[in-house]
């Protein structure tokens, strides 16, 4: 689904502290299918952004298009990923998964279907009995991932979801992403503030600045895919990451 | 061999419950002998303590004679009636007063003024009006229990964390949905915290009604054993209620297990 982002401002009101203007004139065009980051310096409003293209918080002006359609009356639909995971852990893994679907009452042959799906994309076929606080933190991702997948998305929202985990999960998780991504065929956002996670997974790159946040540059990933952890050491590769690093210190005046 | 694997697991984990039960067992046996010592070699005159004999005597008459299982039945009904009521309306309105500000300002002066005065002090109110029957009973367990449970289930929901519900919500997920699938799960935990507590309290708060207001239940016995100086009837009643309690604690526990499947191993408390 081919999303676009036009002047979109988000304003924080506090009447103590005085208001807050977090996003200013965000604007951005993502392709149908296209995998796209969003990097920025902590408190630049990444999260904010995310959330209000997810219908979690609301936009103080601009508009959101799906399709040429406002997102409040597109009939499409995004799931979010979060860094915390956020599965509810009174649920099993397969509850987990289908308590999307259960919302929308779909029936329970149906949801097992689906869930039995997704519970195998993400190869965790034997634990969808086990409750999340018996899984891993990368095992514990995967299953948000297949539960934000199993709704069907059309846009796939991701703020940092792999920042809590470690190196070598991280990676793992990295290439199952890449992996699903292109098996489904779906649009993706994916927050990070890790530089060569977002050139690795992505075709383009929006580098954020803060106060207020807004898009800075964009830059296109012309690295051929399927992408290897090997791409990592090719020249273009760390150019590319010298190239955002600069920008994002810039931004960031004094700091280095 | 995974067949006989799954009995030697048994046969440990039957040891272990034995152990369990063994260490938990040595300090009532302790207080027991003790007991038996006093009364039987010390000069205790008998209506201070009783002999364990002439307690576990009158204790088996009092069952034989059909007297004691009917008191506890009638306790029981008038404890689970007025726990039950109770904790249903504390748990359903604190859910209620947790997700809405509106509703927890509203009953704010109500329950907080209702709650600061002690059950007891309410008796005599309400035999004056309701009488001397089951109904004040029940009403006032019902009233300590209600608020034994509307406190830690309006604090569980509040404490919810916010990313469950946001989660909730990018699904699609409604505010009634999300009370139903989100905020009652995860405030259950302080719900039940609740829920003991209320159970326990309903016991108490029976047996002081009955002795002030009673003609039957276990409360009556004991008064009555007082007036006339029985002391094995009184420890026999005693122990039953002792009994009691901690078979609707224990109850609580286990229900406790069943509802929350996911806290097992997860924390210290199950």
């Amino acid at each position: 689904m081919k999303l676009e982002i036009n002047g979109l401002k988000k304003i924080f009101i506090n009447s103590i502290r005085g208001n807050l203007l977090v996003l200013d004139g965000v604007n951005l065009k993502i392709a149908s299918g296209e995998f796209v980051s969003i990097i920025g310096p902590s408190g630049c409003g990444k999260t904010t952004l995310i959330e209000i293209i997810a219908g979690l918080q609301q936009k103080t002006d601009g508009e959101i298009l799906i399709d040429q359609l406002p997102i409040e009356k597109s009939p499409s639909n995004c799931a979010i990923v979060f860094q915390q995971y956020a599965l509810f852990p009174w649920l099993t893994v397969q509850k987990n998964i289908e308590y999307g679907l259960k919302i929308r009452k779909i029936d329970k042959k149906e949801r097992n279907n689906i869930s039995r799906k997704y519970i195998g994309l993400v190869g965790l076929n034997s634990y969808k009995k086990y409750y999340p606080h018996e899984l891993s933190g990368g095992m514990q991702q995967r299953v948000a991932l297949a539960r934000a997948l199993a709704n069907a998305p059309d846009i796939l929202l991701l703020d940092e979801p792999f920042a809590a985990l470690d190196a070598q999960t991280r990676e793992d998780c990295q290439r199952e992403l890449l992996r699903l991504w292109q098996q489904i065929g779906i649009t993706i956002v994916f927050v990070t503030h890790d530089i060569g996670e977002a050139i690795l997974l992505s075709d383009r790159v929006f580098v954020m600045s803060s106060n207020p946040g807004t898009i800075k540059t964009v830059i296109d990933i012309n690295l051929k895919r399927p992408r290897e952890s090997s791409v990592r050491v090719e020249k273009t590769f760390r150019v590319k990451e010298m190239n955002i690093r600069n920008l994002l210190n810039n931004g960031q005046g004094e700091v280095a | 061999m995974p067949k006989q694997l799954s009995i030697v697991k048994k046969i440990f984990r039957y040891r272990e419950v034995i152990q369990n039960i063994g260490r938990k067992i040595i300090l009532p046996a302790l207080i027991l002998v003790l007991w038996y010592l006093v009364t039987r070699f010390g000069n205790v005159h008998p209506l201070i303590l009783p002999s364990l004999e002439s307690i576990a005597r009158e204790f088996i008459s009092l069952i034989q004679s059909g007297e004691l299982p009917m008191h506890i039945c009638i306790s029981l009904k008038r404890c689970l009636g007025g726990f039950l009521l109770g904790s249903f309306l504390g748990i359903t309105s604190g859910i209620l007063m947790g997700w809405s500000r509106i509703w927890a300002d509203f009953f704010d002066l109500l329950i907080n003024f209702i709650r600061s005065i002690p059950k007891t002090a309410l008796a005599p109110l309400f035999i004056v009006w309701f009488g001397l029957g089951d109904m004040p009973k029940i009403l006032l367990i019902g009233l300590s229990s209600y608020f034994f449970t509307v406190i830690p289930t309006i604090e569980g929901v509040r404490n919810v964390d916010n990313i469950y519900i946001k989660s909730a919500r990018s699904m699609g997920a409604n505010e009634w949905q999300i009370m139903k699938s989100v905020m009652f799960p995860a405030a259950l935990p302080s719900i039940f915290a609740g829920i003991r507590l209320a159970v326990t309290t309903s016991l108490i708060v029976l047996v002081m009604v009955e002795i002030i207001a009673g003609n039957n239940g276990l409360g009556y016995l004991l008064q009555v054993a007082q007036e006339n100086l029985d002391m094995a009837t009184m420890f026999a009643t005693l122990f039953t209620l002792g009994v009691l309690g901690y078979c609707l604690d224990a109850g609580m526990q286990y229900l406790a297990r069943v509802v929350m499947p996911w806290r097992k191993g997860k924390t210290l408390s199950i």
